[in-house]
């Protein structure tokens, strides 16, 4: 019998991929046995020390039925009332009150599970249970659902929340906090399950973005035509992105795409150049803008380091690119105000895995507590920024611009490509 | 780049179809990176922690050397340079230099090219105090270098550097054991195509009429399909890796009869990358609806084992430090230490010895893998009883291993003691042992 997890990864995989066996697909069912392990990992490895971080010793996270939820992938249901509690040890104890998912027993993740008697159809009757649960372990701080800020740790409903509240009772209600924290390191920790899909989709992401790369005919095909964020922009700053643009000879394309959605992100860009009449190599300034780029890659590479907040490796790369010579704009647009000799860069080096967090973000965009987050091991995120660099010769304000968005790791040794980067700046005859 | 990334994904889920475009391309820029990540990430502390200041890897054409993938470069035959040099030498900074005699830099990794002749005077510029070479007693992927090239080393060289020349084993080690992680997601990669081909293999046998032969030939050809081939120093290269009733009886041959026991060992190779794994079906006999219970028990008893030897494995010790704790770990929990010595009966005698008893026996070869199945068994920290000769090295992180383990149990129903050899490829970080792939869980069952 398809449980119902199965039939939404299904779903999902059946819309990404084709269904043979080839090296360019993941059957669900495969995909549905390598997040069994993952989650299981993730469990053992990532979750103590998530909570212990933040000094919470009972987690409990409500997914109400019929009702989508940020987590329902990672913790395994969409429905049910998820109590981790920290026991000492090395693992935190996993248990499911209320109604919930047939399938969650299937998983081999959780210890226990509760379910107290359901009162009327619809009614996950956690309600009437968990204050017993709750007072064997007596825990002194309880993480809960719901975040001012961090909309994925926001899942639970406000009547769900009062219902809560009125059965801990006061003592216990009084020990409840917001579970934004856990949720952020929770997600953003990463196993080697995770880092393999994620090359995994980073592959299929360079399949999509060669094939669209291959469809190019100059003169004829318009960025509406390419599949991707698709766009390009002229030397004044003015971008044409999806339209019914056709490209010409001069122009710089640029492809962004991804695979995984829903799973694990991977995302990939590529850059490519329209020949002009008459030549048949990439002219001077595209070099010279792909080389900039290179200098920055190894920047960021150099000084992305573990155990750093966002923020602080965000004012450490704008201090290092300003020391190579680099302007740091703070939007994704050409500065008119800088020094005309210098080549501009932007920055959103932002989590790659799920893309409703994308935390940490060593970038200016984005809330400050996704700054505020430290660069796990293992962090995965996107490898993106901007470059424009000028061409005075052309007059003020006009220059040139490519964009980036690669898939990177960050271990001790610093960054790691999960996946080849852009390899270059396409020709395009 | 105004547009949300996410709207445009989600508009084009439906367009995706199968990929095939450019797959040597990226093969190729999988190699390249991997090679450029060893070289800028690994290369330095594998050195440094050697205490080595000069590599000389030496190769000729036409003899592949075992390290010619992870080194890259161009080294054609010519009769006036038949030998090609690679030097590394520890300069101080971040980075190790990288010089190239005698073959050329395709992929522009080596700082300096240039010819054989120029050996001595690069060398004697650099004045290395520790010069380690590709030689090795123990180790065969450290020791490409051919009597004749060391004759012609040492002669380039004279006494004065001779005397400082190494075994390059341990740097090659660190070298091959310290992962990036697009090593792990290739490899990774292989496991998974693999595991999924095995399985389907086994549910593909028709009891009384399939053979070992026609479920190895055709997951070989649906492993050739998607570019992955029999890992290289397969023992049986130019043979697909054979599925063979294992119990009750051993037979290699014939067909798959009811109620046999199938063991599968296979180890794939994708580009540099090797695996090592097994799998495991039971043909139900006439009128059985599942697994006898007998071997179901001893299956789960080896599901117990690999729990606990997973929280076993820890980066920092050594492996006879972790042999010997998953003796005691595992003797704790109710198990009997029945160790091979791969070469004897010990391990059948002391199975034997245990007779019908209710407890389990257990041995294990936690060998590396990764790059050569078993092929590169000797690299790296070795979890066997029997592998004495790398029980003093290390668990480092990124170490991958075969997660091999025998466990014993009497089983009723076959009237004897059956050994179950587990086996899948794992991962050892800073967490403690991860998967790469979803394990062994299940007996396939084949009605």
């Amino acid at each position: 019998m398809i449980t119902a997890i199965q039939k939404v990864l299904t779903t999902i995989v059946a819309l990404v991929f084709v269904s043979s066996l080839s090296a360019a697909s993941i059957h669900p069912k495969n995909l549905a046995e390598m997040l069994k392990e993952i989650r299981k990992d993730k469990f053992d490895y990532v979750l103590p020390k998530a909570m212990r971080d933040n000094n919470v010793d009972m987690w409990i996270h409500v997914i109400r039925q019929k009702k989508p939820e940020p987590l329902a992938l990672d913790l395994g249901g969409n429905a049910g009332v998820f109590i981790f509690t920290d026991k000492g040890g090395d693992r935190i104890e996993r248990a499911v009150l209320g109604i919930a998912d047939e399938e969650l027993w299937s998983l081999e993740a959780y210890d226990l599970f509760i379910s107290g008697e359901e009162a009327f159809e619809g009614d996950m009757a956690w309600q009437d249970i968990i204050h017993d649960f709750v007072a064997e372990r007596d825990p002194q701080r309880i993480a809960l659902n719901y975040s001012s800020n961090n909309a994925a740790a926001d899942g639970i409903s406000s009547t769900d929340y009062v219902k809560m509240i009125n059965a801990l009772g006061d003592s216990f209600a009084a020990r409840v906090v917001s579970a934004e924290n856990i949720i952020g390191d929770y997600i953003s920790g990463r196993v080697l399950g995770e880092i393999v899909l994620d090359g995994y989709f980073g592959l299929e992401a360079a399949a999509k973005i060669d094939r669209e790369f291959e469809k190019i005919e100059v003169g004829r095909t318009t960025l509406a035509e390419i599949d991707g964020n698709v766009f390009v922009r002229d030397i004044d700053g003015n971008e044409n992105n999806g339209n019914d643009y056709i490209l010409k000879g001069g122009d710089l394309i640029t492809i962004l795409n991804g695979a995984g959605e829903g799973i694990f992100v991977a995302d990939l860009g590529g850059n490519g150049y329209v020949l002009r009449d008459g030549e048949t190599g990439l002219p001077e300034e595209v070099e010279k803008i792909w080389q900039d780029a290179m200098t920055i890659r190894e920047i960021c590479r150099k000084n992305i380091k573990v155990g750093r907040t966002a923020g602080e490796t965000l004012n450490i790369l704008i201090e290092k690119a300003e020391d190579a010579g680099f302007h740091y704009t703070n939007v994704d647009q050409f500065d008119l105000n800088a020094d005309p000799k210098k080549t501009q860069v932007h920055f959103d080096l932002h989590a790659q895995g799920v893309r409703w967090m994308d935390a940490p973000r060593i970038s200016p965009l984005g809330a400050d507590w996704q700054r505020e987050m430290t660069i796990p091991l293992f962090h995965t995120f996107t490898f993106e920024y901007m470059i424009h660099m000028p061409l005075p010769k052309l007059g003020k304000g006009k220059h040139l611009y490519i964009a980036f968005h690669d898939g990177a790791v960050v271990t001790e040794r610093g960054v790691e490509w999960p996946y080849p980067p852009d390899q270059g700046i396409r020709i395009i005859r | 780049m105004k547009k949300s990334l996410l709207a445009v994904l989600l508009c084009s889920i439906s367009l995706v179809s199968a990929v095939a475009a450019q797959e040597s391309k990226r093969n190729y820029e999988i190699m390249k990176l991997i090679r450029q990540e060893k070289l800028d990430l690994i290369l330095p502390g594998a050195m440094r922690d050697n205490d080595v200041d000069m590599w000389i890897h030496v190769v000729e054409s036409g003899r592949m050397d075992p390290l010619a993938l992870d080194l890259g470069g161009w080294t054609e035959y010519r009769a006036w340079e038949p030998a090609s040099y690679y030097i590394f030498t520890d300069r101080g900074g971040d980075r190790i230099e990288r010089i190239i005699l005698g073959g050329e830099d395709v992929d522009g990794f080596y700082d300096v090219e240039g010819s054989g002749n120029d050996l001595l005077s690069l060398v004697t510029e650099r004045n290395p105090k520790v010069i380690a070479i590709n030689m090795s007693k123990s180790l065969g992927i450290a020791n490409g270098l051919s009597h004749t090239s060391y004759l012609r080393l040492v002669n380039a060289l004279g006494n004065k550097y001779t005397k400082r020349l190494t075994s390059a084993e341990n740097v090659i080690t660190d070298f091959r054991v310290r992962r990036v992680q697009r090593e792990i997601t290739a490899i990774s990669h292989a496991l998974e195509i693999q595991r999924q081909v095995m399985e389907a293999a086994l549910k593909r046998i028709k009891p009384g009429i399939s053979t070992p032969e026609d479920i190895g030939w055709w997951a070989a050809d649906q492993l050739l399909a998607q570019g992955i081939g029999p890992s290289y120093q397969a023992a049986t290269l130019f043979l697909p890796y054979m599925p063979f009733t294992y119990m009750p009886e051993e037979t290699a041959g014939g067909v798959f009869e009811r109620g046999s026991f199938i063991m599968w060992d296979m180890g794939v190779g994708y580009l540099n990358f090797g695996t090592d794994i097994k799998r495991y079906g039971y043909v139900l006999k006439e009128g059985e609806k599942d697994i006898p219970q007998g071997l179901k028990h001893a299956w789960e008893r080896g599901k117990k084992a690999r729990e606990i030897l997973k929280k076993t494995i820890k980066v920092g010790r050594t492996a006879g430090e972790t042999h010997d704790a998953i003796v005691e770990t595992l003797e704790a929990a109710g198990f009997v230490s029945t160790p091979s010595d791969d070469r004897t009966s010990q391990y059948t005698d002391l199975m034997i010895e245990l007779g019908d008893s209710d407890k389990s026996g257990f041995s294990v070869d936690l060998h590396t893998t990764g790059n050569m199945s078993v092929g590169d068994a000797a690299a790296g920290a070795q979890i066997a009883p029997w592998r004495s000769d790398r029980a003093h090295l290390k668990i480092q992180p990124t170490h991958i291993f075969a997660f091999e383990f025998e466990i014993n149990t009497w089983i009723p129903e076959w009237n004897k003691r059956a050994s179950i050899n587990f086996e899948d490829n794992a991962i050892v970080t800073h967490n403690g042992v991860e998967y790469l792939s979803p394990v062994n869980e299940d007996i396939i069952v084949i009605r």
